[in-house]
């Protein structure tokens, strides 16, 4: 019989931003695939182009729930300094030690190795994932779509900040071309991701799933005497 | 004699009554977004200053430039080219041929040397050193750098010499560059548009004219009065973006309505230009005001921004896939690919697990 110790892991700030940030990605895609390929149709009997604004209420949610995205990323940067330890990778890509842990993990998931290596927080591939996806696809969905909405204005402060993104990526077209691919990479992602946690879920049973929602993890103890 | 001559001298001697030119010098203080009175400063320059030396060399592009500009329904602007600056050398507008005209290439770029402007037009082949484009027995790249040494500044006119155009699109058979390319020590001012729009070009020269600088440019060094916005945002249609209706056929009610242009591809909302406020041929229309949607000419690489699809479609192709996979279906087929993934791996791990579980010893 395995004992388990109830740990405290997603402090509250984490998993605010979990959902937050789960919750703006969801509505920035849904309203990003509307801007790049507006598939409703209107008829000119219904609607009318001084009354009807479908494209521009799409656009603004698009760049308020940007802001606030952007806002909760920064929030979210911030307690991984304020927050506990499980709050901040403690491994990064850089450096040797991670890409051992890493190997030990991969080969586990691809049914290599069969004792899976036990962490609390983040395993070395989950913190692979967030490191490509979350922080760096993140700002980088954050640079390209501040770039995009620079062009309204590109002599105004918002240009100036961004305006070298379009620079860098060579012309506006590639810029939307890549936000728009940065869109789709962060689907993956969701559909990587929830796969993985319910897998965990289910085979290591230490409420992976419910952790996002208490904070609390349950890590099994050896019997003891 | 005819060198000291000024602009107004020429236009008064052709006939051009003074109402036309004060109306011209206001066009071009609105279109160069400066503020009313300075009309009058402009009226001053072109009256008592001496016109610009130019040589206007034209390399490996199809004159579209000098032809919008020579075709302009605008007359003072059409005359600027001829009258406004003095043309030393334009291989499609002078009267001088053949050795001739080398020779008074050579002879403005000795008498005027750091003071002319050099115009080019056209993009230079630099592969093969530079043989696809000779004039005169010498390659365009050696003519460039030559007369760019003496020159005060260089306009590139034309999408040719901003940023290669056609001849600078995939394979680029000629290793086609633009100007910016090459000349790496001289202010250049880019114009560009396949062709530029004609006042847009008289716009540019009134204002080195008047000012004796070089208009504010944009980090791709193109003038911000021209270049500052995107067609998208001054476009007629622009309302029935906002409204969400489009046109999905060429021969729909959309269509015939005027809807916007975005699904049948229009490059207004990635191009910086003028077309949509200063329009076409004096102000009659433009692409997109004509039912057509922007092929984003002013842009660089617009003929491969679709990744070797049609002019017509929105979507961005992703370079190195293969024609039709825009940006929607790789994403599609990455999500799929990603479920069905996820799929077999959970059935090999419910199987692996079953097989662990039945081969370890019970430890309970």
């Amino acid at each position: 019989m395995k004992l388990f110790k109830r740990v405290y892991v997603w402090q509250f700030p984490v998993r605010m931003y979990h959902w937050l940030n789960a919750l703006f990605v969801m509505i920035l895609f849904v309203t990003g695939i509307y801007i790049g390929r507006p598939e409703l149709r209107l008829s000119v009997i219904t609607m009318d182009a001084t009354t009807a604004f479908i494209m521009g209420k799409f656009f603004t949610v698009h760049m308020l729930v940007g802001y606030l995205f952007v806002a909760n990323f920064i929030y979210r940067v911030y307690w991984a300094y304020a927050g506990n330890q499980y709050a901040r990778s403690h491994r990064w890509p850089w450096q040797k030690q991670y890409w051992l842990d890493f190997r030990d993990t991969l080969l586990h998931y691809l049914f290599l190795k069969k004792q899976e290596p036990h962490y609390l927080g983040h395993n070395p591939l989950a913190n692979l994932a967030y490191f490509f996806v979350v922080i760096l696809g993140s700002g980088f969905m954050a640079f390209s779509g501040f770039a995009m909405y620079s062009e309204l204005h590109p002599d105004g402060m918002t240009g100036h900040l961004f305006g070298w993104v379009i620079q860098v990526m060579g012309a506006s077209f590639y810029v939307h071309m890549w936000h728009r691919l940065g869109a789709w990479v962060f689907m993956v992602f969701v559909v990587i991701h929830l796969y993985m946690s319910l897998r965990h879920e289910l085979f290591v049973r230490d409420g992976t799933m419910s952790s996002i929602v208490s904070g609390y993890k349950y890590e099994a103890q050896d019997k003891k005497g | 004699m005819a060198r000291e001559e000024t602009f107004y001298g020429v236009l008064e001697r052709r006939g051009v009554s003074r109402r036309d030119f004060l109306k011209f010098c206001t066009v071009m203080a609105a279109s160069l977004g400066l503020s009313s009175s300075s009309a009058a400063t402009i009226a001053e320059a072109l009256e008592t200053k001496r016109r610009l030396p130019v040589i206007w060399r034209h390399f490996q592009e199809c004159t579209c430039c000098t032809e919008s500009f020579i075709r302009t329904a605008h007359p003072i602007a059409g005359d600027i080219v001829l009258n406004m600056i003095s043309l030393d050398y334009d291989e499609t507008l002078m009267a001088a041929a053949g050795h001739h005209a080398e020779a008074a290439a050579k002879q403005s770029m000795e008498e005027n040397r750091g003071n002319y402007i050099l115009a080019v037009e056209g993009a230079i082949p630099t592969g093969d050193d530079g043989i696809y484009c000779c004039i005169g027995g010498r390659s365009a790249l050696e003519m460039l750098q030559e007369e760019a040494k003496g020159a005060k500044a260089i306009i590139a006119w034309g999408s040719c010499a901003v940023n290669g155009c056609v001849q600078a699109a995939k394979p680029n058979p000629t290793g086609s560059v633009p100007v910016q390319a090459i000349i790496k020590d001289k202010p250049i001012i880019n114009v560009p548009g396949c062709p530029p729009i004609a006042e847009v070009m008289a716009g540019v020269i009134t204002h080195i004219l008047t000012f004796d600088r070089l208009p504010d440019v944009d980090n791709e060094g193109r003038p911000k009065a021209f270049y500052g916005h995107r067609i998208h945002d001054k476009c007629n249609r622009r309302a029935y973006f906002d409204a969400g209706m489009f046109v999905q056929n060429f021969d729909d009610e959309g269509a015939r309505q005027g809807w916007c242009l975005y699904k049948m591809g229009c490059k207004g909302p990635n191009t910086y230009n003028a077309c949509s406020n200063l329009q076409w041929n004096g102000g009659v229309s433009y692409p997109i005001r004509s039912g057509h949607p922007c092929i984003g000419c002013s842009e660089k690489g617009f003929w491969d921004n679709n990744g070797g699809q049609s002019m017509y479609t929105h979507l961005s192709g992703v370079p190195g896939m293969q024609i039709g996979m825009n940006v929607d279906t790789i994403g599609v087929m990455a999500v799929g690919a990603a479920v069905a993934g996820a799929a077999a791996h959970a059935t090999i791990s419910a199987v692996t697990k079953k097989v662990g579980e039945s081969s370890e010893p019970n430890d309970k």
